[in-house]
C-alpha cells in the first residue's frame, strides 16, 4: 500500500518500502513533478496510477506513495505523526538529526507500519520496541524562551517557532538491560493490552524531570463589515501539551466553567481521553510522553474581540482619505506583540502620505510598498486599553471610476499574537496528579493569535 | 555516537574491514559493522558479498543487533530473494523464541521475503504465531497472512489461514482484531471469493473492538462496517449510536470514516427523527475539519461537497463557516465558493451575494472570475434572487476591470437564457462595454445577446458589423457565434442585414479552414436560400431553459462516491476504478495528474443528461465526430490538441524520402514506408558558425501522399536552418491529371510562432507527373500559442481551386537555436545561479553511437549548441558545460556528464522557460545519437 520517504534537496534520506510494489524510481518522479509544475501542486496527486501524498516540514518532504485507494486524511495524519515521532525520539526534526539517527528511525518505521497498516504510532507505546539510543544534535542556545515550545500551531504552518531549551531533548533513552534480550524484562502483552495508555514503561529515562508544558492557543478568525458590525468571529483553540512526567500518572485537568456546550460548538479529544468531561469541565487522562494536542475546540460565534478597528473612507476626485483607528480591547497589563496591519491600495495609486495621531511611539512603522500595492503598518508592541490612529491619503489617477477605487482599497488585515490572553475565557483551573500529593511542575501559557483579522473598508 | 559517520565515503579495503568486524566476538563491534553495512546499502553500494557474514550475526541475544540484522535482511531480500532463503532456518528458529518480540520480528520479516518456494517453509511457524499467547505476535502474524496472500494466494487458502483470520475477529485484544480486519479487507478486495463477510455475529465483535483499539485500528474497523447492510432499522440505529462518539476524535481520518458509516447506515433508518438527529451531529465535526491544516481543509471540502449533494440538510445552517478567509490558500477558496453556491437559498442569498461581491475585488484573477460566475449561478438557481444578482453584476461592470466585465457578460448571457425577456433593460449597459472584450467566450456571449435581442437593439447591425470587420482574426467560437447572430438579425430585420449576411456566409464557407464553420455556413445558406419562413422557424425557435446543475453529480456516481468518503475517490470525484490500477506494465514518465481531466470549472448547462455534458449554446461539440465524417480530412484541424503528445514517437512522422529517389514518381513512397516509423531524420538541417557555405543536404520526409485518401499530390519536406535563416524545404510531385499552379501555404498557429514569410509560393505551374523543389523562408515572428505543446503540427497547402492538402511536419527544435548562443564562463555561472532551482531538469541519455564526447560535442556545435568548458572527473567521467540561445532569446544552459563506464550522458539543464525543455531534451538525445 505505501512507502514512505523523507527527502531533502533531492536527496532521499530515509526510504522504506512496505509493500514491494513500487520502487525508488518514484522518488525521481516525485521530484520531477514538484519542480516542474508551478503553483497548482496539490498535496495529493496521481501519476500513472501511483498516488503521491506529501507534507512539507522544515524543508523536508515526507512522502507517501501508494497504488491503493487510501484515505488522504489518513495519509496526512500519518505523515504528521511520523514527523512528530522523529521529533520526539531524536529531539529535533532536522536533516542532521535524521541522518544521525537513521537506524533509530528505521526501527521506528518498522514498528509504525506493517505492510502499509499503521500499528503503534504513539511515542509512548513505541518505547519498548525501540532499542537504538538517540544521538543528540548539538543543542543551540535558544534564548527566546517565550517562543512556543511546541512546534505545530494550527493554521500557522509558516510560523517557525523555536523550542525552549528545556524541551529539546529526546523523549526516550533505552535502558541498558532492555537490549540484552532478557525475555522477562518486557512483556509486550501488556503493551498492547486492553488500553494502550496503561503501559508502564520499564525504560528509565536518564535525566527526566517531572514536568509538563501546557500551551493554550487560540486562533481567531474575525471579519468586520465596513459599517463596523461583526460578520464573523470564530475561535479555534487547542490545548497542546508536552509531557515529561515520570511514570504514567493519572492527571486531572480542570477547565473554567466557560467550557460548556453553550459556548463551544465542537471539540475533539486526543485518544488518551477515554471518558470525556467529568463533572462538566474536568478531564482525566494519562498523558503520553512527548507532544500532543489534548483538546481542540471551536467557538463559532465569539462575542469578544481583542482589537477593535474603525475605518472611515472619504473619496475625492483624485484622492482617497482613509482613517484607521485601532483600539486594544484587553487589560492594560497584557501586551500584544508584533502587530502587522496590511492595507491594499488601488492599482492606480500614484503616491501615498500618512500620519500617526500619536506620533511614531510604541515602535510604529508605516510603509507604502508600490510593488505590492499596499501599505503596511507595524506596531512592535501595544498594551491593553490603548488606541492609535493612522491617517492615510492616497493619490490616484483621476480617471479611475469611484466604484473601482472603493473596491480596491482595503480590506484592512491584522496579524498579531497576544501572550497571556484567553479570548474565550477558557482557562486551566487546575492540573494535578491524582495519585500523588506533590503536583508536577507545570508550565502553562496562553496565546491568542490571528492571521485573519479583517475589517472591510 | 552518531550514525552519520557510517555515510563517510568508502576507502579501500573497507569491505574487508567490515568482514573482520562482523566476525568479531564483541557484540558492540558487530553492531557497528552491521550499521555500516546498512548505511552502505542505503546509499546504494553493493554489499551483497557480506550477506552470509551479516546473517551469522543473527545468532545473538542482543536485541538491538538482532533487529539490525533483520533490517538488513528485509532490504536485501528484495534484490536477492534467492539468497534470502539462507535465512529461513533462522526465521523458523526465531519464530519459536521465548521472547515475543523476537517471535514477532521473525514473522514480520519472513513475510517480506517474496519468493514462492520459500513461503511453504513459513506456513508452520506462521500457524503457531497466529495462535500465539502474546497479542503482539498475533497482530503481527495477522498482517503476515496478507503479505503471504500477495505472493501465493492458493497457499494461504489451502492452509486455512483465512478461517483463522476470521476467528481472530473475536480476539480479546482490540489491536489484533483491527489487524485481522485490515488483512481480511485487503485480501477480500483481490480475492475471487468473498472471504470477509460481516454478519450479526462478528458485527458486535467489531463494534466492541472499535471503542478500544488505536485510531488507525478504528479506521480499519469503520471501513469494514461499510461492507455490512443492516437488517433492520433498529440495528442501523444501534450501530450509528456506537459510531457517533468517534466523530469527536482528533484524527480527521477517523472522523471521515465515521461519517462514511453514518451516511451509509442512515439509508436504512426509517425513523426520521433519528436521521435528523444524526445529521445534526455530523455538522460540527465536518466544520471542525475546516480549522485544520489546509490539506485537511481541502479534503474536508471535497467530501462536504458530496455530502451536501446527498443530504443538503446536514449543513443547511452552516453558511458562514464557508466564507473564505483572508489567508485561505486558493484551492481552499475555490472549493468553499462551490459549497457556498450549493448552500445558497432564498434566505441567505443577500449575505452570500455580499460575500461574492467582496471576492470579486480580490487579487487572484481566477478566484475573481469564479466569484463572478458564482453570482450568475445563484441567479439561475434561485429565481427570486436573479434581480439582485443582476444588480450586483451591473455594479461590478461599472468597475471597468477588464476580466470582471467579461466574466459578468458571460454569466448575464446565461441569466438571459434562464429568464428570457426579463432583464433586457441591462443590454444598454453591456453594449457600452464592447470595447473591453478581448476574450473569445465573452465576445461570443455578447454577440449571442445582440443576435438574440436584435429586434430591441436599434444599432444591432452596427454592433455586429464592427465584429464582422475582424472576422478572420477571431477565434472559431466567436466566428461561429457571429455567423449565427448575423443570420438571426437577418431573419428579424432583413433590410439591415442583407449585405452582412452575404459577407459572413462568404467568409464562413469560402475563406475559412474551419470545417465546423464551413458546415454551419452552408447549412444556413441553403436554409435561407430554400425557405425564408422555415429558416425563421428553425433559427428563432424557442430554446429550452437552462438550469444550474454544474456541480451536481449523477446519482449513481454520487452514491458510489459517498461510499468512498474519505478516500482519494472522494477528492478526485471519480470512481476508484478509474485511477486505482495495478502496476503491471507501468511506464515511467508522463507527468499527468488525474485531476487534470476534471479541472474544467466552466459552468456547463446541461439538459438533464449528465453523461453527455454539452454546452447547448455553442454547437462546437459537433466537431467531436467530425473526423469520422470527413474522410477527405481525417485530421480536422480543430482537433489539433489531440494530435499532440509529448512522446514524439507516437506521432508517426512518416518515412524519410531521399530527394533523388523521388524521381521514380508516384508509387515509390509506398515501399519506403517500410522504414522505421520512429526514424527521426526530420531533425536534419543545421549549419552553425563557419559552417559550409553551401546549404547542407536536407533529408526531406514524406508528409503527404502516404495515406490512401491522399490524392493528387505528393509532398515531402523538412525544416532546416542555414546561415541564421530558417526555411522549409519542400518537394512537390503532381500526381493528378491536371496542371497545378499558384500554391499557397499556411501554418496553424503554433508554439514557436513560426509562419511562412510569404504565403504564396514562388514556383511556377506544376504539370502532371512533374516535381519541383521549393525553399520557403520562415519567420519566427508570428503569434505563438503558449498553451500548445511545443510541436508543430499542421501545414496546409492551398490551391486556387480551393483544394487543400493538410499535412504535418515536425519542427526540429535546433532550428530555433541561434548562432550567437555561446557564453563566457562568468556569464554562464551567474546565469546558472540566477535561474531558480525549480527549473532544473535532468535526464539520462543513453549513447548508442561511438562514445566519443569530442565528436559528439563538435556535432552539437554545428547545431548551435556550444561548449563553454569541459573537465574530467576521475577516470570515468567528463563534464561539459554548454549553452545555446533560442530565436526568442531564451538561454538554455546544459551540463552534460559523459560516463565512460555506463555509456550514458547525463544532461542537467536549466532555463527560464522550462516548458520547452521536454522537446529540447528529445532533440538533444537525437542529436547526440546522430552526429552530423
Amino acid at each position: 500500500m505505501k512507502k514512505k520517504k523523507i527527502k531533502i534537496f533531492r536527496d532521499v534520506i530515509i526510504y522504506k518500502e512496505y509493500r514491494f510494489d513500487l520502487n525508488k524510481e518514484q522518488c525521481d518522479i516525485f521530484f520531477k513533478y514538484i519542480s516542474s509544475e508551478k503553483n497548482d501542486i496539490t498535496p495529493a496527486f496521481n501519476i500513472d496510477g501511483i498516488n503521491y501524498l506529501f507534507i512539507k516540514k522544515r524543508g523536508m518532504y515526507f512522502v507517501l506513495t501508494t497504488v491503493q485507494l487510501v484515505s488522504p486524511s489518513f495519509a496526512f495524519e500519518f505523515l504528521n505523526r511520523v514527523s512528530t515521532l522523529i521529533q520526539d525520539y531524536t529531539a529535533s526534526l532536522t536533516e542532521e538529526a535524521i541522518r544521525l539517527n537513521f537506524t533509530l528511525i528505521y526501527e521506528l518505521l518498522d514498528e509504525l507500519l506493517d505492510f502499509g497498516f499503521p500499528q503503534l504510532t504513539s511515542t509512548e507505546s513505541l518505547k519498548p520496541f525501540v532499542f537504538t539510543a538517540p544521538s543528540e544534535t548539538k543543542i543551540r542556545d535558544f534564548t527566546q524562551k517565550e517562543e512556543s515550545l511546541i512546534e505545530s500551531i494550527i493554521n500557522a504552518t509558516t510560523k517557525i517557532t523555536i523550542p525552549g531549551k528545556s524541551s529539546i531533548k529526546p523523549i526516550h533513552q533505552p535502558s541498558q538491560g532492555q537490549s540484552q534480550g532478557n525475555s522477562t524484562s518486557i512483556n509486550p502483552a501488556t503493551l498492547i493490552g486492553n488500553s494502550l495508555i496503561s503501559i508502564t514503561s520499564k525504560s528509565k529515562s536518564v535525566d527526566q524531570t517531572n514536568e509538563i508544558y501546557v500551551d493554550v492557543w487560540e486562533h481567531l478568525t474575525v471579519l468586520y463589515a465596513n459599517n463596523g458590525s461583526v460578520l464573523r468571529n470564530e475561535i479555534n483553540g487547542v490545548i497542546q501539551m508536552k509531557s515529561y512526567l515520570k511514570g504514567n500518572p493519572l492527571i486531572s485537568l480542570g477547565l473554567t466553567e466557560e467550557f460548556n456546550s453553550n459556548t463551544v460548538d465542537d471539540f475533539t479529544f486526543h485518544e488518551c481521553i477515554r471518558q470525556g468531561f467529568q463533572d462538566g469541565n474536568t478531564l482525566n487522562f494519562q498523558p503520553p510522553q512527548g507532544e500532543f494536542n489534548l483538546l481542540r475546540y471551536r467557538i463559532s460565534n465569539s462575542n469578544y474581540s481583542p482589537f477593535l478597528i474603525n475605518t472611515h473612507l472619504d473619496i475625492q476626485k483624485n484622492r482617497l482619505d482613509l482613517v484607521v483607528k485601532l483600539r486594544s480591547n484587553f487589560a492594560n497589563k497584557i501586551q500584544s506583540n508584533r502587530i502587522l496591519i496590511t492595507i491594499p491600495v488601488p492599482k492606480s495609486t500614484k503616491s501615498c502620505t500618512h500620519s500617526l495621531d500619536y506620533g511614531n511611539g510604541g515602535g510604529q512603522l508605516v510603509e507604502y510598498h508600490p510593488a505590492d500595492q499596499n501599505i503596511t503598518w507595524q506596531i512592535q508592541r501595544m498594551r491593553g486599553s490603548m488606541e492609535t490612529i493612522l491617517r492615510v491619503r492616497v493619490h490616484v489617477d483621476s480617471s479611475t471610476p469611484e466604484t473601482l477605487l472603493k473596491k480596491e482599497i482595503g480590506p484592512v488585515g491584522l496579524e498579531f499574537d497576544i501572550p497571556n490572553l484567553s479570548c474565550s475565557c477558557i482557562q486551566i483551573k487546575f492540573l494535578r496528579d491524582l495519585n500523588s500529593l506533590i503536583p508536577p511542575i507545570r508550565w502553562i501559557r496562553y496565546i491568542a493569535e490571528s492571521k485573519s483579522y479583517v475589517s472591510r473598508v | 555516537m552518531s550514525d552519520s559517520k557510517y555515510f563517510q565515503t568508502t576507502k579501500k579495503g573497507e569491505i574487508h574491514e567490515l568482514k573482520e568486524e562482523l566476525l568479531s566476538q564483541r557484540e558492540d563491534k558487530k553492531k557497528e559493522a552491521v550499521k555500516k553495512v546498512i548505511a552502505a546499502m542505503t546509499v546504494g553500494k553493493d554489499v551483497s558479498m557480506l550477506f552470509t557474514h551479516v546473517l551469522n550475526c543473527m545468532q545473538t541475544h542482543n536485541l538491538e543487533l538482532k533487529k539490525l540484522v533483520y533490517l538488513y535482511v528485509m532490504n536485501y531480500a528484495k534484490n536477492h530473494p534467492d539468497r534470502a532463503i539462507l535465512a529461513v532456518n533462522t526465521f523458523q528458529k526465531d519464530a519459536s523464541d521465548p521472547n515475543p518480540l523476537i517471535r514477532a520480528l521473525a514473522v514480520r520479516t519472513m513475510g517480506c521475503i517474496r519468493v514462492d518456494n520459500i513461503t511453504e517453509h513459513l506456513c508452520e511457524p506462521l500457524r503457531f504465531c497466529l495462535k500465539d499467547q502474546d497479542p503482539y505476535v498475533r497482530k503481527t502474524a495477522a498482517v503476515c497472512v496478507a503479505k503471504l496472500y500477495d505472493v501465493n494466494p492458493e497457499l494461504v487458502e489451502s492452509q486455512g489461514f483465512l478461517a483463522i483470520l476470521n476467528d481472530m475477529l473475536g480476539d480479546s485484544n482490540p489491536m489484533v482484531v483491527a489487524n485481522a480486519v485490515a488483512a481480511l479487507t485487503e485480501i477480500d478486495e483481490v480475492s475471487k471469493h468473498e472471504i470477509f463477510r460481516i454478519n450479526q455475529n462478528n458485527l458486535n465483535k467489531l463494534l466492541a473492538a472499535l471503542q478500544a483499539t488505536t485510531e488507525w485500528g478504528q479506521i480499519f474497523i469503520l471501513n469494514a462496517l461499510c461492507k455490512y447492510n443492516p437488517e433492520s432499522s433498529q440495528e442501523a440505529e444501534s450501530v450509528c449510536e456506537r459510531v457517533t462518539p468517534r466523530l469527536q476524535h482528533a484524527n480527521s481520518a477517523v472522523v471521515l470514516s465515521s461519517i462514511k458509516v453514518l451516511m451509509k447506515y442512515m439509508n436504512s433508518i426509517h425513523n426520521n427523527d433519528v436521521v435528523r438527529a444524526l445529521c445534526k451531529k455530523m455538522a460540527p465535526p465536518l466544520v471542525t475539519l475546516l480549522s485544520k491544516e489546509p490539506e485537511i481543509q481541502f479534503l474536508g471540502l471535497r467530501n462536504i461537497n458530496l455530502i451536501v449533494q446527498k443530504r443538503p440538510e446536514v449543513l443547511q445552517y452552516e453558511m458562514k463557516v464557508f466564507f473564505c478567509k483572508y489567508n485561505d490558500p486558493i484551492y481552499v477558496k475555490m472549493e468553499k465558493l462551490e459549497i457556498m453556491i450549493m448552500l445558497a437559498n432564498e434566505k441567505n442569498i443577500e449575505e452570500v451575494l455580499l460575500e461574492f461581491k467582496e471576492y470579486a475585488t480580490e487579487v487572484d484573477v481566477e478566484f475573481v472570475r469564479k466569484a463572478v460566475r458564482a453570482i450568475g449561478r445563484c441567479a439561475i438557481k434561485i429565481d427570486r434572487a436573479s434581480e439582485k444578482c443582476i444588480q450586483v453584476l451591473l455594479d461590478l461592470i461599472t468597475t471597468k476591470v477588464n476580466y470582471v466585465v467579461q466574466e459578468a457578460i458571460i454569466v448575464i448571457k446565461d441569466i438571459f437564457r434562464k429568464y428570457p425577456n426579463k432583464y433586457e433593460g441591462v443590454i444598454a449597459t453591456l453594449c457600452a462595454n464592447l470595447e473591453s472584450l478581448d476574450e473569445p467566450e465573452a465576445k461570443a456571449s455578447m454577440i449571442w445577446i445582440i443576435g438574440e435581442y436584435a429586434e430591441r437593439i436599434d444599432n444591432a447591425h452596427e454592433l455586429l458589423n464592427s465584429f464582422l470587420e475582424g472576422f478572420k482574426d477571431e477565434n472559431s467560437q466567436v466566428q461561429l457565434q457571429l455567423l449565427t447572430s448575423i443570420v438571426k438579425l437577418f431573419l428579424k430585420r432583413p433590410k439591415d442585414a442583407q449585405q452582412m449576411v452575404q459577407t459572413v456566409l462568404n467568409l464562413s464557407t469560402q475563406e475559412s479552414d474551419n470545417p465546423d464553420l464551413r458546415d454551419r455556413g452552408f447549412v444556413y445558406w441553403r436554409l435561407l436560400a430554400t425557405n425564408f419562413e422555415a429558416a425563421k422557424a428553425i433559427v428563432l425557435s424557442e430554446k429550452p431553459l437552462i438550469t444550474d446543475s454544474t456541480s451536481h453529480l449523477e446519482d449513481s456516481l454520487l452514491n458510489e462516491l459517498i461510499n468512498n468518503i474519505s478516500t482519494l475517490a472522494s477528492v478526485y470525484h471519480k470512481p476508484p476504478e478509474t485511477f486505482v490500477t495495478k502496476l503491471k506494465g507501468l511506464k515511467r514518465g508522463g507527468l499527468r495528474g488525474v485531476r487534470d481531466e476534471d479541472e474544467d470549472e466552466e459552468p456547463e448547462y446541461v439538459d438533464d443528461d449528465n453523461n453527455n455534458i454539452s454546452n447547448t449554446m455553442s454547437p462546437q461539440n459537433s466537431q467531436q465526430g467530425y473526423g469520422q465524417q470527413q474522410q477527405q480530412q481525417p485530421q480536422g484541424p480543430q482537433k489539433t490538441g489531440s494530435l499532440i503528445d509529448l512522446d514524439l514517437s507516437d506521432l508517426n512522422f512518416g518515412s524519410p524520402v531521399n530527394n533523388n529517389q523521388m524521381t521514380g514518381g508516384y508509387g515509390q513512397p509506398q515501399q519506403q514506408q517500410q522504414q522505421s516509423p520512429n526514424d527521426l531524420s526530420f531533425l536534419g538541417g543545421g549549419g552553425g558558425r563557419g559552417g559550409p557555405s553551401t546549404p547542407p543536404k536536407v533529408n526531406k520526409v514524406l508528409v503527404y501522399g502516404k495515406e490512401p485518401n491522399h490524392q493528387n499530390i505528393v509532398i515531402s519536406g523538412a525544416f532546416t536552418r542555414f546561415n541564421g535563416r530558417i526555411s522549409l524545404e519542400l518537394n512537390l510531385l503532381n500526381t493528378s491529371q491536371i496542371s497545378m499552379q499558384k500554391f499557397k501555404i499556411q501554418f496553424y498557429q503554433n508554439y514557436f510562432g513560426i509562419t511562412p514569410a510569404d504565403p504564396i509560393l514562388s514556383c511556377g505551374s506544376l504539370e502532371p507527373n512533374q516535381q519541383t523543389d521549393i525553399s520557403i523562408p520562415i519567420n519566427t515572428t508570428g503569434a505563438s500559442s503558449p498553451q500548445m505543446n511545443p510541436v508543430i503540427d499542421m501545414c496546409i497547402m492551398v490551391l486556387p481551386s480551393q483544394e487543400r492538402f493538410y499535412f504535418k511536419i515536425t519542427f526540429p527544435f535546433n532550428c530555433l537555436l541561434t548562432e550567437n548562443g555561446p557564453l563566457d564562463k562568468e556569464s554562464y555561472l551567474s546565469m546558472w545561479k540566477s535561474i531558480p532551482e525549480l527549473n532544473e531538469r535532468s535526464r539520462d541519455i543513453p549513447v548508442r553511437v561511438q562514445f566519443n564526447p569530442d565528436s559528439i560535442l563538435k556535432s552539437l556545435a554545428s547545431k548551435n549548441i556550444f561548449e563553454i568548458v569541459r573537465k574530467r572527473v576521475g577516470n570515468q567521467e567528463e563534464i561539459s558545460f554548454l549553452s545555446c540561445k533560442t530565436e526568442n532569446s531564451i538561454y538554455i544552459l546544459l551540463e552534460l556528464t559523459f560516463n565512460y563506464q555506463t555509456n550514458i550522458c547525463r544532461c542537467v539543464s536549466k532555463t527560464t522557460s522550462p516548458d520547452i525543455m521536454a522537446l529540447f531534451e528529445h532533440t538533444l538525445e537525437f542529436l547526440i545519437n546522430n552526429p552530423y
